[in-house]
């Protein structure tokens, strides 16, 4: 199942690329995949450390991907 | 010169597109803009330079060089001086006819309802998450329309909350806690660009504008994402939390305020230091103190052995803060006005190592 994720903030900085098309086993929700991902990438913030986008809402870590979603990771962000 | 200048000589390009009356109405706005740093700074000067009637400048920060890359009303000669004083000078030139309140403090737990519910539209431009959130519920609680923005190297983070009804979504529906500072890096950190921070910061005050004078603007449960690297703007929606503490289950909130950092006015305080006398000697930071106010050293145990004046606030003090809690709390139950300093000497020790 081929869907895109992107990254936000220090996600973005750690992965060293704003986003990227993958394809993952069908059934996997938000939390298994960013937690695949930090593994890869030895992202900085726990899974609940975070929150998830799919398609430009905001929804629970436990919600399952579909094809051709456009996942967000997004850490919180205090700088001003 | 100057002063043949008039009101519609200066306004009179904003004017043509939005009319008298909405003029009039940015005219007699009061804002409030919390952190006279990267985002403040340009949020500032637009809102000034738009004919704001009364803007407020919180920050208890003094102007440092590596601020000016970003900090636009700041030039070289500012450095060392109060931010909110440089700024207001800097922008009374800009504005005469707009009224600047400084306020050169630290926001917090005793003086955010104070400052906060004296204005309509609160910016907040800070760059931490403890006083992000101690200003979103401070807005709430007051009613108040809150302007949030965040930045991140490349990228930022807009919200917009109309408490004015008391409605949520709120920015605790999204994060129920929040997060720890230190869980992501500073501008100070993981650098920042300036134009960054002068696109987000005039964007909040592009919104408190249009909120001013009834235009559309960022809803209560939206995030706008700004990303000046891939030059997108995005906007996602959150839901109202079923059980939120602040907008849903009013009454659990806000919990009452005991823990406190350093107030700035520490003048306004009796100390009561809570340790032994033996471990109070020793402490550096305590002498320091008592050169200068007033200290009372009542060892816990003792505390209910003496009576204190109740015309007075008074802050607890120990090493890190769990004894001066318990005393502030038995301090309360007698009727006092009284706060504990979190995380104790020790905590402010390491700061000032840092």
């Amino acid at each position: 199942m081929k869907i895109k994720v992107r990254y936000f903030a220090s996600l973005r900085e750690k992965a060293g690329i704003s986003q990227e098309e993958m394809t993952i086993r069908s059934g996997m929700d938000l939390r298994d995949l960013y937690l695949d991902l930090s593994q890869k990438y030895a992202f900085p913030l726990a899974a609940n450390e975070i929150k998830y986008s799919v398609n430009n809402e905001y929804v629970e870590p436990n919600i399952p991907i579909n094809e051709n979603d456009v996942v967000v990771f997004i850490p919180p962000v205090a700088g001003g | 010169m100057t002063t043949s200048i008039t009101l519609s000589d200066l306004y009179q390009r904003q004017i043509t597109l939005i009319g008298e009356e909405a003029f009039e109405k940015i005219r007699t706005s009061r804002i409030l803009v919390i952190g006279a740093g990267g985002l403040g700074c340009p949020a500032l000067q637009y809102l000034a330079s738009s004919g704001a009637g009364e803007i407020g400048i919180l920050d208890f920060d003094i102007v440092s060089a590596s601020n000016l890359q970003r900090q636009i009303l700041f030039e070289i000669n500012d450095v060392g001086r109060k931010k909110v004083e440089a700024a207001a000078e800097k922008l009374k030139r800009l504005a005469p006819f707009c009224e600047f309140r400084i306020y050169p403090v630290r926001l917090d737990e005793i003086n955010a309802n104070e400052v906060i519910s004296q204005f309509d539209v609160i910016l907040d431009c800070t760059d931490n998450f403890h006083t992000k959130f101690l200003i979103h519920d401070t807005c709430f609680k007051n009613a108040k329309v809150l302007i949030q923005a965040s930045v991140y190297q490349f990228e930022g983070q807009l919200q917009l909350f109309d408490f004015r009804q008391r409605l949520g979504p709120c920015l605790r529906c999204l994060w129920p806690l929040e997060p720890l500072d230190g869980c992501t890096a500073t501008c100070a950190e993981a650098g920042v660009m300036g134009p960054l921070l002068g696109v987000i910061g005039s964007m909040q005050a592009m919104e408190a504008l249009k909120l001013i004078i009834g235009k559309e603007h960022i809803n209560n449960g939206e995030t706008l994402f700004v990303d000046l690297m891939s030059r997108e703007f995005d906007v996602r929606r959150f839901q109202q939390l079923k059980d939120c503490v602040c907008c849903v289950k009013q009454e659990h909130r806000p919990k009452e305020i005991l823990q406190v950092d350093l107030p700035l006015k520490l003048d306004e305080f009796v100390i009561v230091d809570v340790r032994s006398l033996e471990e109070s000697d020793q402490c550096s930071f305590i002498k320091k103190l008592k050169e200068e106010y007033t200290v009372l050293q009542i060892p816990l145990e003792k505390i209910d052995d003496f009576e204190l004046a109740n015309n007075q606030k008074y802050l607890t003090v120990c090493a890190r803060g769990l004894r001066s809690l318990k005393a502030c709390h038995f301090l309360r139950s007698q009727g006092l006005e009284v706060y504990s300093l979190r995380g104790g000497t020790q905590h402010i020790l390491n700061m000032e190592n840092v």
